[in-house]
């Protein structure tokens, strides 16, 4: 199976934003900050619904054990979309600190998945234990938790 | 775990109304209702300390979606023993415990519609429940070396790997090695010498805030 490495961080430019005037370096993109807050004509201009589920009703990634890229739609790799797909790798581990965190305090064990939803997006993490890697789905209809989870270990 | 009865008190009837009945739902193990980091009520079995310092996590993962403009609705985390599922709306979070064989969109559904019945006027929030963080009215006592560091890396971990968030605090606390906390104009001082270091401007800003809102608590 191909193993796609995301593209180096350091070859991500500098854009300017004619709105906030200011450079916005792109190496320095936080961590679920890709949404509507930034404005619209520079790189971070990106809504939900457009970005990735711009190109499907879902898009599932597969990731390897040092969270590489093990499989994705065309979609994932190309350049307008790239920052989006990482900044959501970087979003499953954003969110298993806090699961394992939730867990240490209620005594939950370890944690397998996590859904967020959002209006006209849903986005499923799903944990792999020991070397197996993760994989995440996103889906721009809210839909039944079980369901993707039978979908992702199929 | 078990099941728990939720039993009415006179002063928040409508909320144990409501818990009473996602108790009614198969799966249902516990339940608790907060409004930002205030728990209005909650009935799992562990100490307040623990739960506060729970509520105080769930609003800020929830807020962390906000302050970006992603407005969470729901959550659902699943673990080995148990699921977890976080609804959201307006300040409150209602964050259920459920049997993994539980039905979650059911109880999704019926706890969502629940929620948004639910007006907590903001007289009837409660107080706070105390949180580990430290508190800083009246005299100023210290910020904990601990916390401190904990809270800086959580904010530069958003913008930043953790080795090199590590590297920057590391920097500016080595003026202060042998402290094991800092009173908060100190704390105010170093923390933003660190957040400094952020290039962006907006992000900056939004971290600087987030900061020195948590500093002040």
């Amino acid at each position: 199976m191909p193993i796609w490495p995301l593209p180096a961080k350091q070859n991500a430019a500098t854009a300017e934003c004619s709105e906030c005037c200011s450079s916005v370096d792109k190496n320095q993109v936080a961590v679920l900050a890709f949404s509507e807050s930034w404005h619209g004509t520079c790189w971070v201009g990106l809504t939900m619904s457009d970005g990735l589920l711009g190109t499907a009703e879902n898009i599932r990634i597969r990731l390897g054990s040092n969270r590489e890229i093990v499989s994705a739609p065309d979609s994932v790799f190309e350049e307008q979309h790239q920052e989006e797909a990482r900044t959501v790798i970087y979003e499953a581990q954003f969110l298993l600190d806090y699961l394992d965190e939730f867990s240490t305090v209620l005594g939950l064990g370890d944690a397998t998945f996590v859904a967020v939803s959002e209006p006209q997006r849903q986005t499923t993490f799903s944990y792999g234990s020991g070397d197996e890697g993760s994989s995440i789905v996103l889906t721009k209809a809210h839909r039944d938790i079980k369901q993707i989870l039978k979908e992702i270990k199929a | 775990m078990t099941d728990k009865e939720i039993k009415p008190a006179s002063q928040s009837g409508a909320v144990s109304k409501i818990l009473i009945e996602l108790y009614a739902q198969p799966g249902v193990s516990g339940v608790c209702l907060q409004k930002g980091r205030s728990i209005i009520k909650h009935d799992l079995p562990f100490s307040d300390d623990r739960i506060g310092n729970f509520a105080a996590r769930v609003d800020h993962l929830v807020g962390g979606y906000e302050v970006v403009g992603r407005n969470i609705w729901q959550i659902c985390a699943g673990f080995e023993k148990y699921w977890l599922l976080i609804l959201s709306h307006g300040e409150l979070r209602l964050s259920l415990l459920l049997k993994p064989d539980s039905d979650t969109s059911l109880v999704s559904s019926r706890a969502a519609h629940l929620l948004m019945q639910l007006d907590i006027p903001e007289e009837a929030a409660p107080p706070p429940v105390q949180s580990p963080m430290p508190s800083t009215n009246g005299n100023h006592p210290p910020v904990s070396k601990e916390y401190f560091v904990r809270l800086l890396s959580g904010l530069l971990g958003r913008v930043t790997g953790s080795a090199q968030a590590s590297r920057l605090i590391s920097r500016e606390l080595s003026k202060y090695q042998d402290r094991p906390g800092f009173s908060v104009p100190e704390a105010r001082e170093i923390g933003l010498a660190v957040l400094e270091s952020i290039p962006n401007r907006g992000k900056r800003t939004t971290l600087t805030s987030e900061f020195l809102n948590a500093l002040n608590q």
